[in-house]
């Protein structure tokens, strides 16, 4: 077992599913509740991920962050750093791409939320952002966590972006699926399928949790 | 003007209809304004743009002398700044909250024993003493409704909107609800506007009465006004006025008149002048039905009558007849078994002529 791409993968999944509840919560509310034309666009930027293959996207993002584009030199200004090939670069990547996998479920549980008790609740009163927080959420919770638990094993999975976008730095870039990977291009089949059984497990825990939460509603 | 609701809007609807609302509100302190009429008339409508949850295209809406919509101006206040009291069809209690959660929801800004202390007296005057731990779906519709109006009116809005309280209902319960209801708002001292489309509720409920129908409010006024003297046909036929027939006035004298219509001619309390084409509107509930000579009546028209056809309406029987001209009236069904009242049979038909309501044409 690789214990340091464990633990890189972890920071990794952890840093991703933090992001994506700060940007995902309220993109997804916007999208619940917006009667913009431009959201079925928005949408279909998320959703891209679900059906791009990985390397088709970490291959656009290697070359959106290379230091001579916008992005690349926007990041170099501000941190000093380079995004291709660091963790900061994968972790970016991630974030992009497991966009739908958090953002899906937290519109779906949002837009479910009786946009009667959203108003109900202006008129007692509570601002927009209280209601977000008192109303809205605690109603779309199980959606959420939905989202959370996704995004967050799907992360732990993930291969093709990081590869592309991080390639195979020991202790920088390389996760646990890169590790599997490695492992078998080395013929070394035990230390891949210990790790392999490790995901499998915990990939099959994750959605069951998640699979019965979504079982979970709040009836009036 | 510094007090009351005015409200002159117009709001139109991407799919074509358009709502028109012309209301005031003058009464301070508790009074109770129904906005009645069809349903899809517009009548949630017009109670969601005072709330601010929808945005009139133009118009003016004001309370108390505070702005809370200038169309000319673009300002428009948000529900949350309007101070208003809004009760949904649905109650919209939040079903993730307890009772006391629900009821102290809109009481953030003041310290927990304070605000622990109005909700239980709000639980108090509403009979939900003991409900305190329970979810929404766990108390009957009944008590959601108390617990919907206890949250609302903890707050002391300045004005009290209630879209259809009574629909959510089961008949029995809103007969039982209806007197309670005004007496529990009467401690509140608010204005109250009540949307609905029963007319049973305007009855038990009203002080005042905007008829709402096509997206306009048709007529404001006290509700026997309105009731009795409606404005136009088509606030006859909302309030219950069933017969509405053509006619021509043809004697006028001492505040009574003579309205010809088809072959018959009957007397009503007007002023309007000889020679103007009226509507005759009876509403079916003064209409007094019987059997065999009449000995001397008060009532000044007394009408040969055929019955057409007997349907049930309730607890009672609507009976259409032919009296010259098509006339509806109302009985009860014991009254009808009395009189042997069935299609073809021959009776008296009996309208007192302040019943007998003119409307001038054109």
């Amino acid at each position: 077992m690789d214990w340091t791409a464990l633990w890189l993968t972890l920071k990794l999944a952890v840093g991703t599913t933090a992001i994506l509840l700060v940007v995902g919560l309220p993109l997804a509310y916007w999208l619940a509740t917006t009667r913009s034309k431009a959201a079925p666009v928005v949408e279909t930027l998320v959703a891209l991920p679900t059906v791009l293959p990985p390397t088709v996207a970490g291959f656009y993002f290697l070359l959106a962050a290379g230091p001579d584009t916008l992005l690349g030199q926007g990041y170099q200004t501000l941190t000093g750093g380079l995004l291709p090939f660091t963790f900061e670069g994968i972790l970016f990547a991630s974030v992009l791409f497991n966009l739908p996998f958090a953002v899906r479920p937290f519109t779906s549980a949002m837009g479910a939320v009786n946009r009667t008790l959203v108003e109900a609740s202006w008129c007692l009163g509570v601002s927009r952002l209280g209601t977000f927080f008192r109303v809205v959420i605690p109603l779309s919770w199980a959606g959420i966590l939905t989202g959370f638990i996704l995004s967050f094993t799907h992360t732990i999975g993930e291969f093709g972006v990081v590869l592309m976008v991080g390639g195979n730095i020991p202790g920088v870039t390389r996760t646990l699926s890169v590790a599997i990977y490695d492992d078998v291009q080395a013929l070394d089949y035990d230390g891949a399928a210990r790790t392999a059984l490790w995901l499998v497990v915990f990939s099959f825990v994750a959605l069951s949790v998640t699979y019965s939460l979504g079982r979970r509603r709040w009836s009036i | 003007m510094n007090d009351g609701l005015v409200a002159e809007f117009k709001k139109q609807f991407p799919k074509g209809a358009e709502i028109q609302a012309m209301l005031r509100q003058p009464a301070r302190g508790f009074s109770i304004t129904v906005l009645f009429g069809p349903s899809g008339g517009g009548k949630s409508t017009v109670l969601r743009c005072l709330a601010g949850l929808e945005r009139p295209d133009e118009g003016v809406i004001q309370f108390e002398g505070q702005t809370w919509f200038d169309g000319a101006t673009g300002v428009s206040l948000s529900p949350q700044k309007r101070d208003i009291g809004f009760l949904f069809q649905e109650y919209a209690l939040f079903p993730h909250m307890r009772v006391e959660a629900n009821v102290g929801y809109g009481l953030t800004e003041i310290p927990k024993v304070e605000r622990r202390r109005k909700v239980a007296e709000m639980l108090d005057i509403f009979g939900l003493t003991g409900m305190e731990q329970r979810y929404p779906h766990q108390i009957s519709g009944g008590q959601q409704q108390r617990v919907a109006l206890a949250r609302v009116l903890v707050r002391r809005p300045r004005l009290l909107l209630l879209d259809e309280p009574f629909s959510a209902l089961d008949a029995t319960l809103r007969e039982e609800i209806r007197p309670e209801l005004r007496r529990i708002l009467a401690r509140f001292a608010v204005p109250v506007l009540l949307v609905t489309h029963e007319r049973s509720e305007v009855i038990s409920l009203a002080d005042r009465v905007a008829i709402v129908d096509g997206g306009q409010i048709r007529q404001t006024g006290a509700v026997h006004e309105v009731f009795n003297r409606p404005a136009d046909t088509s606030v006859a036929r909302i309030v219950g006025m069933e017969t509405v027939v053509p006619g021509k006035v043809v004697k006028a004298e001492d505040g009574l008149v003579s309205v010809a219509i088809s072959e018959c001619e009957l007397t009503a309390v007007s002023t309007i002048k000889v020679g103007s084409e009226v509507e005759v509107c009876i509403r079916a509930e003064d209409v007094i039905l019987q059997c065999g000579d009449i000995p001397a009546a008060s009532a000044r028209n007394c009408l040969e009558a055929r019955v057409e056809a007997v349907t049930s309406a309730g607890p009672m029987n609507r009976v259409s007849l032919d009296a010259g001209f098509s006339l509806t009236a109302l009985v009860t069904r014991p009254a009808c078994e009395d009189l042997r009242i069935r299609p073809g049979a021959r009776l008296m038909a009996l309208v007192k002529a302040p019943a007998v309501h003119l409307i001038t044409r054109g």
